[in-house]
């Protein structure tokens, strides 16, 4: 019976295979179709107050953006836990370590009953829209319903792969059969992250709108309208942000379940697997801000109009809040750190650089949050000679914050550094050597930034101004990539102790806890602004909403909004784990 | 005390933290409302022209988002109509205005005719604008309006105001979106 089941698994895991080679094939297939058959398209309506349907006790755009929030959270879960499911999968039979596929496998039984509850609040927004905006949606779905129909059918590739993969992870564990569980795996990925990028195209359409005239009529390509100017870097950002995402919701869960761990081993595990989604975290968080970069300046781009209200108008003060979570979310990450220096034997003789790396930390943060314009009364302002502080002002600037954001990267890839080191003892004869150019590499990396920063961002032009964060960017990710090599070869045959693990303080856990809410309460704030640059347009420039929720909140309503938000996620991801916790204990999640 | 009971009031604590900044530290700023679609009666006077120029300067046309000493992204406008000659005998200008009042219309509607040095789209050695034509994309002025801030660019640079009101004297309604 079992190798009859095997031999299912793998025949279908082997006939599934090629279709992720077929991905673009259907994709571009499918546009082409549409511009074959493209009929004559009508402008985007114009609407009026009566046009939207209403449902007594139910505010129409609440409802929306709850759904669609919830709906991002738990989609961005469940996208992001396959691949490092599927990374540890891979590393576990590379390595030929257990550990990898116990812990790859917690992981997706965490994300598995995730996925329905995305289904559902896919389901809820879907609903909320036809009921709500049918003349928007009926625009949308006249433009992108070919997409739709490929979503959905991606959605059952994705749903029938993730099945097999979880149900499949015994039965296909050795052998050749491991290898079409791990292509599975493959699948699983591929078509879960093609769903975001059709996703993405309605939504950037909306902000972005192309293949469209002035009056909103459709070219008749769909591939003109996917394209607009804000999938692509959308669709690296969401991608990065949803691994980083994924990680730190997971290590919460480690997190918590180390602080009630009965015995020493399974406080070991859990201190392991909070450690490896946290790395998993920050590793996606550390090139985040570049596909940010990317994505604001797609959007200067297509609209300086939209780009300034973005970052020079209503929102720029969204900006320092988002400084202020980055900042907590920098300052936690380094924190679990130095405390895990503690799992090596050596680590106590890197905790006197802890507060020199500290104080780094926090003075580049207090320089991210510095506002340019400050709020004053006619009174304040007259005795500042202006809305800006004569030395504060500049910190307010673009250059400073991304001197201030890239040497915060450089010092967390420093603590880095010095964790990997507790355990750590070089055996090779250039050691000092290699330390020695490690430090040079830092500095020069830091006179260089701030160089960069100052020269072309103070005394030369704006386009300048805005071109040098790229060679910034640049020496941080060299640095990295550098110092990263230089230390493989030093560590090669070094003296290696092993980590004690679950031998941190239950305090450092509680940096996991800060990092999930952070990036929760993060990815609603900036979801909000991403959508509230259209201000009152469904379609920007295209389509006008003129339902009676067409103005934009304030932050300090989309606050509100996102707190409440992340509560209610909170306790059903709590729910979520709960249920994961108590099949674990019946044994029923290992059948 | 439970672990779950510490996890979730310290999460609660946190999200408190976040959403109390928010509302009470970051400056309390209240979105202004969408703009009408029925924007305002059509100007009968040139006074009426030059007032309409301003309104739409500084709020639906969203010129003074750039072209002010604070954001310092586009030239400064406050001498745009005495130096439009020079512009249009400048090597570079590639439109076809033959008077000063026709160079402001057409650096409105086709901003790329010529680019004041320093101000064009990184990497193409200022030959081509950032600033979208006001006609289309999310701007979307209308004819009136865009004479109106024509004149209005009169007005400022201390020349005379050239362009005329239309219409027959009668206030009517400007179209916008």
């Amino acid at each position: 019976m079992e190798s009859r089941l095997k031999r299912i698994f793998f025949t279908a895991a082997l006939a599934a295979f090629p279709l992720l080679f077929l991905l673009p094939d259907i994709f571009s297939g499918c546009c082409a179709f549409a511009a074959e058959t493209a009929r004559a398209f009508g402008p985007a309506p114009i609407l009026s107050p009566g046009d939207y349907p209403k449902v007594t006790g139910v505010n129409p755009r609440m409802f929306i953006w709850m759904a669609a929030q919830m709906h991002l959270w738990f989609a961005a879960f469940v996208l992001a836990v396959p691949i490092f499911v599927l990374l540890l999968e891979i590393a576990g039979v590379i390595k030929k370590d257990k550990r990898y596929d116990k812990v790859a496998y917690e992981f997706l039984r965490v994300s598995l009953t995730a996925y329905s509850i995305t289904a559902i609040t896919g389901g809820l927004l879907l609903l909320g829209l036809i009921v709500f905006y049918p003349d928007l949606m009926k625009y949308l779905s006249g433009i992108f319903g070919p997409t739709m129909l490929l979503y959905a059918l991606f959605f059952f590739v994705e749903s029938a792969a993730l099945y097999l993969y979880y149900y499949g992870w015994k039965p296909m564990s050795a052998g050749n059969l491991k290898w079409a569980h791990i292509g599975v795996g493959l699948i699983l990925n591929a078509s879960g992250t093609t769903l975001m990028f059709i996703a993405n195209a309605w939504v950037t359409f909306m902000m972005t709108p192309a293949g469209v005239d002035i009056a909103g009529v459709f070219d008749g390509n769909i591939w003109h309208a996917v394209r607009n100017h804000l999938w692509g870097p959308m669709n690296l950002h969401r991608f990065i942000a949803n691994i980083a995402y994924g990680g730190s919701i997971v290590a919460a869960y480690a997190a918590y379940r180390f602080l009630g761990a009965k015995g020493s081993d399974e406080k070991a595990h859990y201190d392991w697997m909070g450690y490896t989604a946290n790395l998993v975290a920050i590793g996606a968080l550390l090139p985040l801000p570049f596909a940010g970069y990317w994505l604001t300046a797609e959007i200067y781009a297509y609209s300086q109009q939209m780009g300034i209200t973005l970052m020079g108008g209503l929102f720029a003060w969204l900006f320092i809040i988002q400084a202020v979570l980055i900042g907590a979310l920098f300052l936690a990450a380094n924190y679990y750190l130095w405390c895990g220096f503690k799992r090596g034997v050596n680590g106590e003789r890197y905790y006197k650089y802890v507060k020199y790396i500290a104080f780094v930390i926090a003075a580049t943060f207090l320089v991210w949050f510095t506002p340019h314009t400050l709020i004053l009364t006619p009174e304040e302002a007259s005795s500042l000679g202006g809305q800006y502080h004569p030395l504060l002002g500049p910190l307010g600037l673009m250059p400073a914050k991304n001197i201030a954001v890239n040497i915060m990267l450089l010092f967390t890839f420093l603590s880095f550094l010095l964790y990997r080191r507790a355990h750590r003892t070089p055996t090779v004869k250039w050691a000092r050597i290699g330390t020695a150019i490690e430090a040079a590499l830092f500095t020069a990396a830091i006179a260089n930034i701030i160089w960069l920063g100052v020269y072309y961002g103070y005394f030369t032009n704006s386009v300048y101004k805005v071109a040098s964060s790229v060679p910034q960017v640049a020496t941080t990710l060299f640095v990295i990539v550098a110092c990263l090599v230089i230390e493989y070869f030093m560590h090669r045959k070094a003296e290696v102790s092993e980590l004690k693990w679950g031998s941190v303080p239950d305090r450092s856990q509680y940096a996991l806890f800060l990092i999930a809410v952070s990036f929760t309460w993060l990815m609603g704030l900036m979801g909000f602004v991403r959508s509230a640059i259209r201000q009152h347009w469904h379609v920007y420039s295209v389509m006008r909403d003129n339902s009676p929720d067409a103005f934009t909140p304030s932050i300090a309503y989309a606050a509100k909004t996102v707190s409440i938000g992340t509560i209610i996620f909170m306790a059903i991801i709590a729910f979520i784990f709960w249920l994961s916790h108590i099949g674990q204990e019946s044994g029923a999640g290992d059948e | 005390m439970s672990n779950f009971l510490k996890v979730a009031l310290f999460s609660l604590f946190i999200i408190g933290i976040y959403t109390l900044y928010s509302v009470k530290i970051i400056p309390p700023i209240t979105p202004e409302a969408p703009p009408k679609e029925e924007a305002s009666a059509e100007p009968v006077t040139v006074e009426e022209l030059i007032a309409l120029g301003e309104q739409v300067y500084n709020g639906k046309g969203a010129c003074a988002l750039c072209h002010s000493p604070v954001a310092g992204r586009a030239p400064l406008l406050e001498n745009a109509a005495v130096i439009a000659e020079d512009r249009m005998k400048d090597k570079n200008y590639k439109g076809k205005a033959a008077s000063a009042e026709e160079y402001l219309y057409e650096s409105l509607a086709e901003p790329s005719a010529f680019v004041v040095p320093g101000f064009g789209l990184a990497g193409t050695n200022d030959t081509v604008s950032p600033m979208p034509a006001v006609q289309a994309s999310a701007i979307g002025l209308s004819e009136i309006e865009i004479k109106a801030v024509v004149a209005y660019l009169q007005h400022l640079s201390g020349v005379e105001v050239t362009v005329k009101p239309e219409g027959d004297g009668t206030p009517g309604e400007v179209k916008s979106k």
